[in-house]
């Protein structure tokens, strides 16, 4: 498997969506992604969800067009999508995907972390 | 054949490399690490008809070097324990100056004795950098405590994605599983009652076909219809890691190299990677529930009536130890190279983290980690646990336990030791220079339980500090043993910040 970089941010109405499909596309390798909130000020609450880091190429292949995410979960749940072509395609229009790093990714789009002091 | 001095040349942080040059084209400004020199192409009978104008221009430029060196060598070697790691340059080139220093393409003045005394001297340093001993931590754990090592330049307990399918091979590649090394990475015994040579078909079941033994294999014979496929069950304890190791002849079967996987996280399909009549696969896995299931497919669509695929064996084995695991592929933090050869794990400090296996009480432990420079001014959590109150963390270029009255300054490579000093509310920090601090904790709730590596429980305050190295070992520690871990972990630095 190669990896190649991608930096991800989903508006926060599609982010469980996301989740879910890359779950789906991806399995475990796909599990677990946009857990990590952003803002404008860095402060709650989030409008937007970032994973960055290294993908494989076949997961970077899916991420160019809603219709290849549509046709890979239509595969996995042997045509039984819970989501729908239009939906998927509206997903991906909705994500900022690209090769950059995330500080040049979360420049370009006035968003930072929301840094919550974990409670103890 | 020529002789040369060589040097590390540092190149920038992911770009490129560090590389080998001979001095004469970079001039040194520090100490020579002795991996550099054994590094060096060095051969003494080449060497013996070594060019006098070469050594001459190299021995002018070495001992250009050699002042610089000696002067940076006392702000960047290492701890006390460790200034015979660093070898000073005029160690490497005693350069007796003999007659004058020919031009180019003059006839040289230096004597062949002087050339075999430098390659007497060079073959010297490369016996003593061949056999130095940087020390294992191994019996820090030999009364059975339970601990971690985290040995990253050991690419063999690297892999790139969390099921050690695809190895970790050089620097600038994910890093999905790390084997932890402190049991030795000594697999257990065989768990599943019928692994192969056959002469039964013991617990394995086969979906729609029959199965028999054949010259010690497990032959399986598809009827015809769906996708057929051998396989059996295996009380299993959660959250334990397993080693499962395949190995089939594909007969006339038609697709038979996909395995899947119930119970264990792991891809659902993993296909064989090998393509001929042997094939073999090998898969490491942490337990989801108490039952695992391994499943062979002679075929994955429709079988042929009469279509047979043989297992040779099968193995599931515990893997025991604290592994540092990533399934999420953009979790994964980087390893990378840094200007002195040594490998780190990068976090982009954004989602990078890793999960360690199975349960660690850290709450009474040695723990020491070698570290790269800290940075950004919010909260990063070095360690954490899934429950427990405390967790390590760095805020501000400071290390402390949330949440401390006081902080433990840090360093741009370092190594630091915790521990608690016995009254449960206090750890001692202290690092190889013998810089200490006794830093607060919040409560007594602290590292135990499942642990996080790089994030605070896997959901917030993710860390960018690059990582060399961690040890870790419960129980009360000794002098002696703190100052070996210190050691270790200076080692993975190469250099420390004083």
């Amino acid at each position: 498997m190669n990896y190649v970089h991608r930096c991800m941010i989903v508006p926060v109405a599609y982010a469980e969506a996301a989740r879910q499909l890359a779950a789906l596309a991806a399995g475990p390798a796909g599990e677990g992604m946009f857990i990590v909130p952003l803002s404008a000020d860095g402060q709650e609450p989030a409008t937007h969800y970032i994973s960055v880091g290294p993908v494989g190429e076949d997961m970077a292949v899916l991420l160019e067009s809603g219709d290849n995410v549509y046709a890979a979960i239509d595969a996995a749940t042997e045509g039984n999508s819970p989501y729908t072509l239009e939906q998927c395609q509206a997903l991906i229009d909705a994500c900022d995907i690209s090769e950059d790093a995330a500080e040049v990714a979360l420049a370009r789009l006035g968003l930072q972390v929301v840094q919550s002091e974990p409670l103890a | 054949m020529s002789i040369q001095i060589y040097q590390m040349a540092p190149a920038p942080d992911g770009l490129a490399g560090d590389e080998l040059v001979p001095v004469s084209q970079n001039k040194l400004t520090r100490a020579v690490p002795v991996s550099a020199i054994q590094q060096a192409p060095m051969d003494a009978a080449d060497a013996a008809g070594l060019a006098a104008q070469q050594a001459q221009e190299t021995a002018d430029e070495a001992g250009l070097a050699a002042e610089q060196a000696n002067t940076d060598l006392a702000t960047h070697k290492t701890s006390g324990d460790h200034d015979d790691r660093y070898l000073k340059l005029d160690q490497v080139v005693t350069a007796p100056a003999v007659g004058k220093t020919p031009k180019a393409g003059e006839a040289g003045t230096i004597s062949q004795a002087w050339i075999d005394g430098l390659v007497n001297e060079l073959k010297y340093l490369r016996s003593v950098a061949e056999n130095v001993d940087w020390s294992s931590p191994m019996p820090l754990w030999a009364d059975g405590q339970d601990g971690l090592w985290y040995d990253l330049p050991d690419f063999s307990t690297l892999f790139q994605d969390a099921n050690g399918l695809t190895p970790v091979t050089s620097w600038d590649q994910p890093v999905g599983l790390g084997l932890d090394k402190h049991l030795g990475l000594v697999r257990g015994p065989v768990l599943n009652p019928t692994p192969g040579p056959f002469v039964s078909i013991g617990e394995w079941k086969m979906q729609g076909g029959t199965l028999s033994v054949v010259d010690g294999k497990l032959r399986g014979t598809a009827n015809e219809g769906v996708a057929r496929a051998f396989y059996f069950d295996l009380p299993v304890t959660i959250g334990t890691t397993y080693e499962v190791s395949i190995e089939i002849d594909v007969g006339t079967a038609t697709a038979p190299s996909i395995a899947s996987w119930i119970g264990i996280d792991t891809p659902s399909l993993t296909y064989f990677p090998d393509t001929g009549t042997r094939r073999k696969l090998k898969i490491i896995g942490r337990a989801t529930g108490a039952s695992m299931r391994v499943r062979i497919y002679l075929s994955t669509g429709s079988s042929v009536e009469g279509a047979y695929m043989d297992v040779v064996s099968t193995t599931v084995r515990e893997l025991p130890g604290h592994h540092f695991y990533q399934p999420t592929t953009t979790a994964r933090s980087t390893l990378k190279q840094d200007e002195f050869g040594k490998y780190y794990l990068k976090p982009d400090g954004t989602d990078d983290y890793y999960n360690i296996s199975g349960n660690l009480d850290l709450n009474t432990s040695l723990i020491g980690f070698a570290h790269g420079a800290l940075s950004g001014s919010s909260a990063q959590s070095l360690l954490s646990a899934s429950s427990g109150s405390g967790y390590l963390r760095s805020i501000g270029g400071e290390f402390d336990r949330y949440t401390s009255t006081t902080r433990f300054p840090s360093k741009t490579r370092q190594s630091v030791l915790l521990q608690p000093n016995g009254s449960g509310r206090y750890t001692v920090f202290e690092d190889s220079t013998g810089a200490s601090a006794l830093c607060g904790l919040h409560s007594e709730g602290g590292l135990g339980g499942t642990l996080f590596l790089g994030s605070y429980r896997g959901a917030s305050a993710m860390s960018a500090t690059p990582l060399y190295g961690l040890i870790a070992r419960t129980g009360v520690s000794t002098e002696a043993e703190r100052r070996q871990v210190l050691k270790l972990l200076d080692n993975y630095l190469g250099e420390v910040t004083r």
